[in-house]
This record gives structure tokens, sequence and C-alpha cells, in this order.
């Protein structure tokens, strides 16, 4: 009889600007009474608060760092800071973009960021909170995109320094 | 105009941005700024974390669309500008980058805008309007070379920060 795998650990995240209750609702539901997983939620300000989840509302760098280390999967908003962070600790990421129709944020440029990098197969993406429960019980077969290092591509950065010290 | 920083010193940058992803971005790009006198600003007090040892200042955050606060920013900023008067200012956006990049021009700085890699579509609002102003306009997506809608041609592409 195979032994049960470990917890699955997901971090949610939805940024420090603005809540995203159609992301961490739908995670909500789908993790009430689950025993495979672990999950930890940042909700962010003035946010509906969930009831199966430990949560907060924000996160200083260092504790947002900790929970990155330590989950095994990210699900968040699909934020620049949130898909690069995963990139960078090598955690593959699953990415609801949020949508200016329902006043989640100004524009949907999420929703054009999160088709690229899927794309370029760096993160998953659920386009909806529709696609979301099986997009999360797929999670523990996610993989992570390429490690990226802590530095931009060396052609931007040699033409930023030529333009430095040009003078 | 004079220059701020006699030709053997190393010149000195105001790197400047607001939270998340903008700050994310701005620190990828560290490696250029080697050897150079950096002051970092930015909107949450935490970041220093993110460079130890380096001068980092909080800067309020705001966006176009609350006015006081915006107001606020615009005058920190302002001062920030004035004392330091760097030879060389960076932003990966949004506003206070863009507040920076125009006074900029008043204490002789040279400047760079580097819209986000969120932008995968069409350069952001704020990156067409600050883009004419800055020394070097920049995207992070080769389509997007030369779009903006500017007189100026629109953004070069020179990478991106992966």
């Amino acid at each position: 009889m195979d032994s049960p795998a470990a917890p699955l650990k997901v971090f949610v995240t939805v940024g420090a600007q603005m809540p995203f209750d159609r992301l961490v609702q739908a995670v909500d539901r789908w993790a009430a009474g689950r025993t495979d997983c672990q999950v930890f939620a940042q909700i962010g300000p003035e946010a509906a608060v969930p009831e199966n989840i430990p949560w907060t509302e924000f996160l200083e760098p260092p504790q947002f760092r900790e929970k990155i280390d330590w989950c095994d999967v990210l699900v968040a908003h699909a934020g620049m800071g949130s898909i690069l962070t995963a990139l960078q600790y090598a955690r593959p990421i699953l990415v609801l973009p949020r949508r200016a129709a329902f006043r989640e944020t100004r524009n949907d440029h999420q929703v054009a960021t999160a088709e690229r990098f899927r794309d370029m197969g760096k993160v998953a993406v659920a386009m909806t909170e529709d696609d979301l429960p099986s997009a999360l019980d797929r999670l523990r077969s996610l993989e992570a995109g390429d490690r990226i290092d802590s530095a931009a591509s060396p052609q931007l950065i040699d033409a930023l320094r030529s333009f430095i010290h040009a003078r | 105009m004079t220059k701020q920083s006699a030709p053997s010193q190393p010149p000195k940058i105001l790197a400047i941005a607001s939270g998340g992803g903008h700050w994310v971005q701005l620190l990828r790009l560290r490696p250029a700024f080697e050897g150079c006198r950096v002051t970092y600003a930015s909107v949450r007090p935490a970041y220093a974390d993110d460079i130890p040892g380096e001068r980092f200042v909080t800067i309020p955050d705001a966006t176009r669309w609350d006015r006081v606060r915006l107001l606020k920013m615009m005058i920190r900023v302002a001062w920030l500008v004035a004392r330091l008067r760097p030879d060389v200012i960076i932003s990966t956006g949004a506003a206070p980058g863009y507040v920076a990049i125009r006074l900029g021009r008043f204490v002789g700085a040279r400047t760079v805008w580097l819209d986000s890699i969120a932008n995968v579509e069409e350069i952001s609002m704020s990156g067409r309007k600050i883009g004419p102003h800055a020394d070097l306009w920049l995207t992070q997506w080769e389509h997007l070379a030369g779009s903006g809608g500017a007189a100026s041609g629109g953004p070069q592409w020179k990478g991106a920060v992966i």
C-alpha cells in the first residue's frame, strides 16, 4: 500500500495593492475538507476573509520570501512581482488574471501577460474562476519554468551600462 | 547646464520604482549600476532589505487617480531629485518614475524609462507619456519597439529583465 504523499504546500498571493476575492474564495472553496494540501493565503487589503485556510492581508518582503521558500507551488494573480519571484525561486505558479470588468484592476494587461508567459512555458493559467478547480486539482503535477537568475539579460545590462557611462 | 559629477567621479544614479513587479524588475538591473553611487527609491520601507548596504529612500505610493497622494509623492520626489542631483535617473515605472524623469531635466540628469515586462501587447500609458521625455526609452518586447504613437519614434528594444 502506498503511503500518502506529503501534503502539497500551496501559497496563494494577490499582491499588496488590491484584494482579489474571485481567486481567494475559489481556492478557499476548493481547500475545504482537503487533507492532501496545506494552503496559506496573502489576501490583500479589504478582502473577504477565507473560512477554510489560514491567511494574512500583507506580507513584508522577508516574510513573503519565507512563504515562497516554504511552498511547493504558488497560486497568484498574474502580477509580474509574483511571476518573477516564482521563477527566481523555481516554484511552479498557477495564475488567474485580474480583469477590469470585475474592478479587480485598471485594465486587462494581466490577461495578456498570463497568455504570453503561459506560451513561454513559464506559468500555468486558469483564465476564469471556473477553470480553477480542475487546475488546482492538477497542482501537484505542475512543473516550474526554468529557474531564472537574479539579473536581467546581459543585453539589457550592457545597454544600460553604456548609457550610464557615456557622458 | 553644469554637470553634477566631475568626469573622474562615478556616476550618481537615482533608481526609482513603484512597488511589486516594478521594484522586482528594478532590482534585476543592479549589475548595470556597478561602480556607481546609487540611491534607490520606492514605496515600502521594507524594500531596503532587498538591497543591504545601499542607500534607500521611501517615497509615498501614488497613482494618477489619487490627486492628494499624487501631490505628496510629487513633492517628495522633487525634493529627492533636487537634493541628490543625480547624473542618471532610471525607472521601471510607474508614477514616481514619471515624476522623477520629468523633473530630472531641471538638474541636468540623463534619464531612462524601462517599460514593464507586464506590458506585453502595448506600451503602458505612463510609458507613452514619459517616453518622449526620457533620453532612453525602452520596451522589453521586441514587437513593441517603435510603437507607442510617439513622434520620437517609440521605444527601443534592448532585451528584457529575464
